[in-house]
């Protein structure tokens, strides 16, 4: 053998598989598969296959509750993404992907590859991006090591998705100390695509080729798939290398050659060498297509000579893509990516084996049944724990309120995030009708008067009190972000971040907030189409429980948007009745430093109708905005909206003081001429020129306009003073 | 009026640029960089983006790509050429026009709608805007401080080549200037971004005066004479 | 066949806003003793050519046509080892 590797002999004696992340029973498992002891590229290559990120062997029985499909549903979870119709032939693709683990070690190349691979999978499916939204988490910026992160992920998105011209609309930011060393970077993207061009990825027609496109091979992120499964630990800082480097130059180019090659009818299947790169696109390829593929990897274009054909199937190079095409016409692609100034080679074919057959200089490298080695990847049930409900009641009205106003105000998790999302192009494309700043992203379909509402949320702090009800409200909270723009919700995707499935009460998380999701998706129409799993969520501690939520809407004419603007005058409505629930609250976490584990309360049924009805509403022009209320109340709510309109408020409401910083489900802050009779609504005051007032029975909140906005916009600015 | 819009790879405004002067009533196709001859081209769009991945420097090897001959051919010739934020960078590095684009002075890139005021409103780019009529164009760069030294900068105001400045002043540009022209004024440079002010849906449709009159330049041309 | 260290920095009047931010970070790191950061580029090749006054002009040329920007940067070269072809 040209490449000196561990025998057979020496991976099962020395137990080698388990460095890779394989255990004694998966080994056992692979043995039986195989009929022999693997070698080391089989080893490899089982070990990347099965680990969590792309087996979800921890989480395939959660996800398997979730509704994936409904009318609207063309291609539910499975491929690359989702794909959902929004009518005269066009359809919606979108996913939402983590990459925390890499951005935890290295922020910008972290984040740049996460946006890079959630676009590829969207393009991968055929269909042009239109959109990218980000859900962050981090610790609290007082400490030095989260503003770094902060940093280099915001610069990483923007450096990413700014260069390769897709607009980011939209996103949402959690600080929190259980993200301390462990930030969550969750990029989504859609894509828009009619619906003859829906890709596969699939290896079928014997003697078709394989063609690789895209960077050159290099031994970047060997095992980064695995290393995304595993605890974060101090060692993880010399993991560094595992780190891949984006090139988003590049993946524009192969971003145009990809949707160029869509269009050619010899095009059989496309994939994105995402995470565990040429393995897992070529052997979930053959899967789908039910057929065998051999691939000749002195073939692969590599940056340096002597890559093995380990280090070869493990890599993860980015921006790259693999492709089936009919026989005889290879040349025919290679000239065109030759156009686009794109490396690429015929790399292998498709055969009629079964078997997944690597080769290097005529010697056989690898040779793995298709079937088992995707369908038969361990699945794992174990056992949660459920850790009950604290006893705990709260009584705020002795707290000095209008303090925890100010530093609820001024707290990064509610103030303006515009040092964020400024640093990301929002507008390239010119369909941009809505952007970051206050509510969902709002992107015009390109040549007509459609529009895709879409929104990326998550609220931790509910899952990790109640598991079941803050699994539907995340779904719900996600929900009223797009209606709120007239959008009628279609789909969603979700991106589970959760701490070891190993921990019975992490494991109790995921199990509870899931069948919570679950039954959200379903009493709100929004099947979930794509999704993404990222477990072992643990540095210092283990994270809060993170599902983040993406969703997307259909608005049918935009254009009722054009005159709508809201000013003085205008009165306020509050919709929803509002419940003394702190558990989980941003007033909680100020005041107590902790959350309690409460029973928390939503009614899905009212949830759906309220958001229906205030849709209809905007659409028809009886109101103006829709803002849903949600972390830290109706105080901050008022506040936020006061500062980013830079418009006064006077409200009156006949609640306790405390009750303005009380977070339950279902409410909406309401703007529109007075006088109306909206279900559920009280009108609670007015806009105006200047000045913020809020009075409840027990204390009244007054500031200038300037100091709410002051406040407001300074509270990300005023921790990002220091150079670190 | 037929545009040529140049595609260099990882421009990423081309699209934008293409349907802003078809929509303003101009023609308009893609050129690829690779080509060396614009004949038949009435005026030259260089758009926005990265391209070459802004790699070495913004527009640095653009500037040196086998269209760049022929778009000084057309410059020189006096049909209209406008670069808009890497088309701009582009043109000050092929030295179509004076001084050069550096980072912004945070150092990262800042996206957000800015208020400029038009300084000279007696171009062909820019007539039909009131004199220091200020328009909001967005803007959406990380190299886009503008950079010319005293000798320069003096010459630049001494002939009204400064037709756009910033009123707040978001990069550090010397003179809050935001676009520039050429002295015989058929060359325009600009960080802002017009293409993507043409409809109030959008945030701003001030952006419109720009491709109408580079649609109708002769037009144009006239009313400033 | 000589490898090239060619070095490109910014002019001293032009604002480095990389090497600004750099000084400060020394300075909270408690290195006052150290100032005036310029950030720069470095370009390593190598040229199929032994005869110095030959790569002067090639690196020259090159450098004031695509390398630096004599408008805002400027630039130096050393010609290092020869180098095995």
């Amino acid at each position: 053998m040209k490449f000196n590797e561990p025998t057979e002999q020496r991976i099962k004696d020395d137990k080698l598989y388990t460095e890779m992340g394989l255990t004694d029973a998966e080994y056992k498992h692979v043995v039986e598969i195989l009929g022999r002891e693997p070698n080391y590229t089989e080893t490899g290559i089982f070990s990347v296959m099965w680990s969590e990120h792309c087996s979800y062997k921890h989480s395939k029985p959660f996800l398997g509750q979730f509704p994936t499909s409904g009318e609207r549903v063309l291609m539910g979870p499975g491929e690359g993404a989702g794909v959902v119709d929004i009518g005269d032939n066009q359809a919606i693709v979108f996913k939402v992907e983590s990459h925390n683990h890499p951005s935890a070690v290295e922020p910008y190349q972290g984040a740049a590859t996460g946006v890079g691979g959630i676009i590829r999978d969207i393009v991968s499916m055929g269909a042009r991006p239109i959109g990218l939204l980000n859900s962050l988490r981090f610790g609290e910026l007082s400490e030095a090591n989260n503003r770094w992160l902060l940093r280099g992920v915001v610069s990483g998105i923007g450096g990413y998705g700014n260069c390769i011209g897709i607009p980011t609309v939209s996103g949402e930011v959690e600080f929190d100390s259980s993200y301390d060393g462990n930030p969550l970077v969750n990029a989504m993207c859609v894509g828009v695509i009619d619906h003859d061009q829906i890709q596969k990825g699939t290896a079928k027609g014997v003697g078709n080729k394989v063609i690789y496109v895209g960077l050159k091979t290099g031994r970047d992120g060997i095992h980064g798939a695995t290393f995304a499964s595993e605890e974060l630990s101090e060692e993880s800082e010399s993991k560094r290398p595992s780190v891949q480097i984006g090139d988003p130059f590049t993946g524009k180019k192969l971003m145009e050659a990809t949707l160029d090659a869509i269009n050619q009818p010899e095009l059989v299947g496309i994939q994105d060498m995402g995470a565990a790169g040429l393995t897992s696109s070529s052997a979930e390829m053959a899967a789908k297509g039910e057929s065998g593929m051999a691939l000749y990897l002195d073939q692969v274009p590599v940056r340096e000579d002597g890559i093995s054909p380990y280090e070869m199937m493990l890599s993860e190079t980015q921006e790259r893509m693999l492709l089936v095409v009919k026989d005889g016409t290879e040349d025919k692609f290679l000239k065109m990516f030759d156009g686009y100034e794109l490396d690429s080679a015929v790399i292998g074919e498709v055969t009629d084996s079964d078997r997944l057959e690597l080769f290097y200089e005529g010697e056989k490298y690898a040779d793995i049944p298709v079937q088992p080695l995707s369908d038969e990847a361990p699945v794992y049930v174990l056992e949660g724990k459920n850790p009950g409900v604290d006893d705990k009641t709260y009584d705020y009205s002795k707290e000095d309120l209008n303090a925890a106003f100010d530093a609820l105000l001024s707290h990064p998790n509610h103030g303006s995030k515009r040092y964020i999302y400024e640093q990301y192009d929002n507008q390239v494309g010119s369909n941009t009708v809505q952007k970051s700043g206050f509510g969902s992203g709002i992107v015009r379909v390109e040549g007509t008067d459609k529009a895709i509402a879409m929104t990326v949320d998550g609220k931790s702090r509910y899952v990790y009190a109640d598991p079941f009800n803050g699994g539907k409200e995340v779904v719900a909270q996600a929900f009223r972000d797009i209606i709120s723009t007239g959008a009628l919700p279609l789909a969603m995707t979700d991106c589970l971040n959760y701490g070891s499935p190993e921990n019975p009460e992490s494991y109790h998380q995921l199990d509870a907030s899931t069948r919570g999701m679950a039954e959200a998706c379903r009493t709100l129409s929004t099947p979930v189409v794509s999704g993404n799993v990222s477990l072992y969520n643990e540095s210092k501690g283990t994270i809060l429980p993170t599902p983040v939520i993406g969703m997307v809407g259909l608005i049918e004419d935009v254009r009722f948007m054009e005159d709508v603007q809201i000013q003085a005058g205008d009165s306020i409505y509050l919709v929803g009745e509002t419940h003394k629930s702190f558990a989980g609250s941003q007033l909680e976490k100020l005041i107590d430093g902790d959350i309690s584990k409460q029973e928390r309360h939503i009614d899905l049924e009212i949830e759906y109708s309220r958001g229906m009805d205030l849709r209809d509403r905007l659409k028809n022009g009886g109101i103006k905005k829709i803002a849903p209320i949600g972390r830290g109340g109706i105080a901050i709510k008022l506040a936020q909206l006061a500062a980013f309109h830079h418009l006064g408020v006077d409200a009156s409401l006949d609640m306790d003081g405390e009750d303005l910083f009380a977070e339950n489900a279902s409410r909406y802050i309401v703007i529109g001429a007075g006088g109306q009779d909206i279900e559920g609504a009280v009108e609670i005051g007015v806009l105006t020129e200047d000045a913020f007032k809020v009075a409840s029975r027990d204390m009244t909140i007054e500031r200038s306009l300037d100091a709410i906005s002051n406040t407001w916009e300074g509270a990300i600015p005023k921790c990002m003073t220091s150079v670190d | 009026m037929k545009f040529a819009v140049i595609r260099f790879p990882g421009s990423n405004c081309d699209r934008d640029m293409l349907n802003a002067i078809l929509k303003s009533g101009g023609e308009a196709d893609y050129v690829d960089y690779r080509e060396t001859s614009l004949e038949g081209y009435d005026g030259v769009l260089i758009p926005g983006g990265f391209s070459f991945g802004d790699y070495l420097r913004s527009g640095a090897m653009a500037a040196v790509a086998p269209v760049t001959k022929a778009i000084v051919e057309a410059a020189e010739a006096g049909k209209p050429v406008a670069g808009i934020c890497n088309g701009f960078q582009i043109l000050t590095e092929i030295g179509l026009l004076p001084g050069a684009l550096i980072f912004n002075d945070t150092h990262t890139f800042i996206s957000r709608d800015e208020t400029l005021k038009v300084t000279n409103s007696r171009t062909a780019f820019t007539t039909g805007y009131q004199p220091d009529e200020t328009v909001t164009f967005p803007i959406a760069h990380g190299e886009g401080h503008y950079y010319c030294d005293d000798e320069t900068y003096d010459a630049l105001k001494r002939n009204n080549q400064i037709v756009l400045k910033y009123t707040d002043n978001p990069n550090g540009s010397r003179g809050d200037i935001a676009g520039i022209i050429n002295e015989a004024g058929n060359v325009l440079g600009m960080m802002p971004h017009p293409e993507r002010a043409l409809e109030a849906l959008l945030g701003s449709d001030d952006g419109k005066k720009i491709f109408e009159n580079m649609a109708n330049w002769e037009a144009a041309h006239n009313e400033i004479q | 066949m000589k490898k090239i260290e060619l070095i490109v920095t910014l002019q001293p009047q032009v604002l480095d806003t990389q090497g600004e931010a750099l000084n400060r970070a020394v300075h909270e790191l408690g290195h006052e003793e150290i100032n005036d950061i310029r950030v720069g580029k470095v370009l390593y090749f190598d040229i199929d050519e032994t005869d110095e006054a030959k790569i002067d002009e090639s690196v020259r040329r090159l450098s004031e046509k695509l390398f630096a920007n004599t408008v805002i940067e400027t630039y130096s070269y050393t010609i290092l080892d020869e180098v095995a072809e």
